[in-house]
């Protein structure tokens, strides 16, 4: 509770220090970029090459940090508002690894676009660091802060492309609704705190649990309850707050796309299963008619209607991006029923799913950086008929991504979806499992649309051929292929080392 | 003796000598080939081995390989096989050296891709033939749709990204169902013992509620029956085949209807029928009723087609009718005439598409009107031809004989009167059949539509005559096949009845 904050809470051990310690460098690394971006170097002719490697530079410090001193024991931090654990430290590994292939992906990507050097690496850094304080924060507050560190930074990133309208229609959306949301969300802490005098999510779960029957006459907290869920909803993009998504990732340039669609989502996910324990607590523990129970309720809708409308809008879209940014929208379906499932074994699941996810999604939109021309938003259909004549490589990626986003074995979307399934079943969500698989076959057809178009179509003069990309954007698609492979095929430690860090 | 690991060897084969492929030159189409034909000789050679080693008399699966794959869900890399799993796999082998033979000049794009999709596929169908573990077996199956999507869907004729999608719509919405099953049978099997399993061997103890229709049981046999009614296919879930198997290039054909609708069968057998032995008396009339619709249904329909592959396609919706019917039977006589059936399918249909594809190769249409009077110009085809239609009509002296008349005697204990319903079928299959080869190898030989049409050559009589020998030895000698699946089929069909009421009639032929 906010009123014992003790100074001498503050004073950090060195255990504290070590947990903290990606976090600092991230925070110094990405002041210390935005510097390098005004200097000029000698032994190149802009400071763009150094900027980018000083960044992946600090990434990689960030994740070998993090698995060189894994935090096995949870440490708080600051008065307990932040909890460093194995949760946090596989999360930082997630969302740093993805922050560095989108810069990978996009290093040629920039000049394509316009898009300044100097502003994108720093911005991509803090965002990544909002990501990763938003994965360690347990308290609403400081999610909330965390959330915004975020969100700013993305923000930025969607409108990088100056002079395309799109883009900045997209980024002013987004910003105005990010901002509703936000302050839903900030709303929804305020009336939580009246109610409960308390942020804290362990103290919120105690309360629920043992007096969710009670406070179910509370309207106070119901109100804060149900406008914090609205703030996540909207953030990962699930229905019916998802109607920013599909003009924002539109407009955002592809590896932002990419990057929004995966590492940022993850990130809230990440948030979203810490404060799950509180709102819907542990299946068979809360009774019928409590608070908790009406949350669930509420998600399973939500939930429901994600995977609806993903699927079925996705399928008749006829430009690639916008099919992506709705099959987006269906995976986060997918992913609220791990939610739905509870912290036994959904959470797991949904942390394996979001492995999955990112490795696979942002390889997809790592490649459509590489296809697209000048106008990544305008890339149709028709604008990869007979691809694979030409660029067999690609053409086999893409189909490779397209058949793990559709859940197909041996990939590994199909092992993700398994253990997201197999959770929502064994909780008793058979009907929304059921009709998961019924999406999940729709959305084959408008994967497989894209697969029909790169092989089986002959070249039109609408096709559109890329030109070389960077060698390095082709590395971090290798990478990806590699992955999505190789945990469709051997997914064994990576299920372990989920398992571990879901008992947070 | 094979040594440990030889099932995964020859499972694995193909695909990982596949990609030896794409070390030969683009440009040297002959040696891919040829390369591409060498690896499924030496595959079916291996295979060989594991005929020549198994043990009929075993009831046990032999050349188990058992290593822990996902020991978080109780998933293994459980692989074996039984007599029918065997003869099955055979079949495979068998195939594709023959499908190769016959694309040597009917593919003409990316030829490359093509033998590296077929041997692809191959690894994949023994694959699923080999699992005895339900979520491997999942893998496999699911993973056959992405070659052979792409075999209809790149070297296919006209229509075929139409029938690619429908062919991978079809089978995606059939396995679906059957993911949910296994998710819920693995979490049952943690409820009643404490631990996940996806092992068949497993999953058979699992206590499930079997009373009514919608019981657990029945649930789980619709859910699974579903995928595997699909791919057979059954009546009237069948329609995505006439389309695949007319826009698939000859090859393509061959391999699906010989071997990718036997996983229909398979499947039923190894999985939706053991999980599920309460509720089959319940379920058995109706499957009986629709195959025996799918017999006639496709027999009729057969009749009426303008276009050759079409016929011989909606001819194997028929045949592949009387498979369900033996297998619903359940009793031994009709369940081992299923399988017999399901191969000797393979051969007929098999040489029927081939022997299309050959006349496709000649004149480029498949139009039953653009043929008369080939038995003069082309004197051996016509032969060949005539042969592999005595077959498909279950002609005493061939293979298709044996088959049906097993499964109509067992049929016949179970049902009587649907098997009588079925034994029409038999007359219908000559009517087409005959009906075809008079209107194109008899007749006058008008010089438009026959001219210029040469006699089959060394090349495709080298890939028909295996066939054809087939053919006749299954049809005179069934017993060298019938002694290796005994066991395995006594065990079944003990399995099966252990709650079923069925009759059980004793063994009659020897």
């Amino acid at each position: 509770m906010l009123s014992t904050i003790n100074p001498a809470n503050l004073v950090l051990s060195s255990e504290q220090w070590t947990g903290l310690m990606p976090y600092i460098i991230l925070l110094a690394g990405s002041i210390v970029a935005l510097l390098l971006g005004t200097i000029s170097f000698p032994f190149s002719k802009n400071s763009k090459a150094p900027v980018f490697l000083f960044s992946c530079s600090v990434l990689l410090a960030v994740i070998y940090w993090t698995v060189s001193h894994w935090m096995k024991i949870p440490t708080q931090v600051f008065n307990g508002v932040m909890t460093i654990d194995y949760f946090s430290s596989f999360f930082n590994v997630l969302l740093a690894s993805a922050s560095l292939l989108v810069m990978f992906g996009s290093y040629r990507y920039l000049d394509k676009d316009q898009i300044h050097y100097s502003e994108f690496y720093p911005i991509i850094l803090i965002a990544t660091l909002g990501m990763m304080l938003l994965a360690a924060t347990v308290e609403l507050l400081s999610i909330f802060v965390s959330l915004e560190l975020m969100s700013l930074a993305v923000y930025v990133l969607v409108g990088m492309r100056r002079r395309d309208r799109l883009s900045n229609e997209a980024s002013v959306k987004y910003f105005v609704m990010g901002g509703v949301a936000a302050a839903l969300y900030l709303y929804g802490v305020a009336f939580i705190y009246g109610a409960l005098n308390t942020t804290k999510i362990a103290d919120i779960a105690v309360e629920l649990t043992t007096n969710g029957t009670m406070l179910l006459s509370n309207p106070i907290l119901l109100v804060g309850l149900v406008l914090v869920l609205v703030g996540f909803l909207f953030k990962i993009a699930a229905a019916p707050f998802h109607m920013w998504a599909p003009d924002v990732y539109e407009g955002a340039p592809a590896l932002i796309t990419g990057y929004m669609a995966t590492a940022l989502k993850a990130a809230v996910f990440a948030s979203f299963i810490r404060i799950s324990v509180a709102f819907f607590g542990d299946r068979g523990v809360y009774h019928l008619g409590s608070m908790q129970a009406m949350m669930h309720e509420i998600l399973w809708w939500a939930a429901l209607g994600t995977m609806v409308i993903g699927n079925t809008v996705a399928l008749m879209q006829n430009n690639i991006k916008r099919m992506l940014a709705y099959s987006a929208i269906a995976h986060t379906g997918y992913l609220l029923l791990g939610i739905l499932a509870g912290p036994s074994v959904g959470y797991s699941s949904i942390m394996l799913y979001l492995v999955m996810y990112v490795v696979m999604n942002l390889g997809a939109f790592g490649l459509l950086g590489i296809f697209s021309g000048s106008n990544d938003s305008a890339l149709t259909y028709d604008k990869v008929a007979g691809m694979a004549h030409k660029h067999p490589y690609s053409a086999a990626a893409f189909s490779i991504f397209l058949l793990s986003l559709a859940g197909l074995p041996p990939t590994a979307g199909f092992i993700g979806k398994y253990f997201l399934f197999s959770a929502a079943l064994e909780a008793g969500e058979v009907f929304l499992v059921l009709l998961a698989v019924i999406t999940s076959v729709i959305s084959v057809f408008y994967y497989f649309k894209l697969v029909v178009q790169m092989y089986m179509k002959e070249t039109t003069s609408e096709t559109q051929y890329h030109k070389q990309a960077s060698k390095i954007a082709y590395f971090a698609v290798v990478i990806c292929v590699f992955l999505t492979i190789n945990f469709g095929l051997f997914p064994g430690q990576i299920v372990e080392a989920v398992k571990k860090a879901a008992a947070f | 003796m094979l040594s440990e690991n030889a099932l995964s060897v020859l499972v694995f084969a193909p695909l990982v000598l596949a990609l030896g492929i794409f070390l030969i030159p683009k440009s040297a189409e002959f040696f891919q080939k040829l390369y591409a034909m060498f690896v499924s000789l030496v595959v079916f050679a291996f295979s060989c081995l594991f005929y020549v080693n198994f043990q009929s008399e075993s009831t046990n699966y032999q050349f188990i390989i058992n290593k822990a794959w996902l020991p978080n869900i109780g998933v293994s890399y459980l692989i074996g096989i039984d007599g029918i799993s065997l003869l099955l796999i055979m079949l495979t082998t068998f195939l594709v050296p023959i499908i190769i033979l016959s694309a040597w000049k009917a593919v003409e794009k990316n030829v490359r891709n093509y033998l590296f999709f077929m041997l692809f596929l191959e690894t994949t169908i023994l694959g699923a033939f080999v699992s005895l573990d339900i979520f491997l077996f999942y893998i496999f199956w699911e993973a056959m749709l992405i070659p052979m999507f792409f075999i209809i869907g790149i070297w296919g004729g006209k229509e075929r990204i139409y029938a690619a999608q429908k062919f991978l719509l079809y089978t995606v919405a059939g396995s679906v169902p059957m993911l949910v099953a296994i998710i819920y049978l693995v979490a049952q099997h943690k409820m009643q013992f404490g631990v996940y399993s996806a092992s068949l061997l497993n999953l058979s103890n699992l206590a499930l509620p079997g009373v009514g229709f919608f019981s657990v049981q029945g649930l789980i046999f619709l859910a699974f029956s579903l995928a595997f009614a699909i791919k057979v296919p059954l009546f009237p879930l069948h329609t995505w085949l006439p389309d695949a198997h007319v826009q698939a290039p000859t090859g393509g054909s061959v391999i699906l209807a010989g071997v990718l609708l036997k996983l229909g069968g398979y499947g039923l057998m190894r999985f939706a029928m053991p999980l599920s032995t309460s509720v089959l008396p319940l379920y058995a009339p109706y499957f009986m009723a629709i195959a025996t619709i799918a017999i006639v249904y496709g027999a009729c329909v057969a009749m009426v087609q303008t276009d050759i592959k079409k016929l011989v396609a909606y001819s194997s919706v028929s045949h592949m009718g009387y498979v369900i019917l033996g297998l619903f039977a359940l009793n031994q006589i009709g369940i081992t005439g299923s399988l017999y059936q399901m191969l000797n399918h393979g051969v007929s249909t098999g040489a029927l598409f081939l022997l299309v594809g050959v006349l496709y190769e000649r004149k480029h249409t498949r139009d039953i009107s653009a043929y008369s009077g080939l038995a003069k110009s082309l004197p051996l085809f016509s032969i060949i031809m005539l042969i592999a239609t005595f077959s498909s009509i279950a002609l005493p002296g061939t293979n298709g004989f044996i088959g049906e008349f097993l499964i109509l005697q067992g049929a016949f204990l179970t049902n009587p009167y649907l098997t009588a319903i079925a034994g029409t079928g038999v007359i219908l299959g000559a009517v087409y059949m005959l009906w075809l080869c008079q209107r194109i190898l008899f007749g006058s030989p008008e010089p438009t539509k026959s001219n210029e049409l040469s006699d089959i050559n060394f090349r495709e009589f080298s890939y028909l005559l295996p066939l054809i020998i087939l053919i006749f030895v299954m049809g005179i000698y069934p017993k060298i096949f019938l002694k290796k699946v005994e066991t395995s089929i006594t065990q079944f069909t003990q399995k099966i009845q252990i709650t079923s009421n069925a009759p059980v009639p004793a063994m009659e032929i020897k």
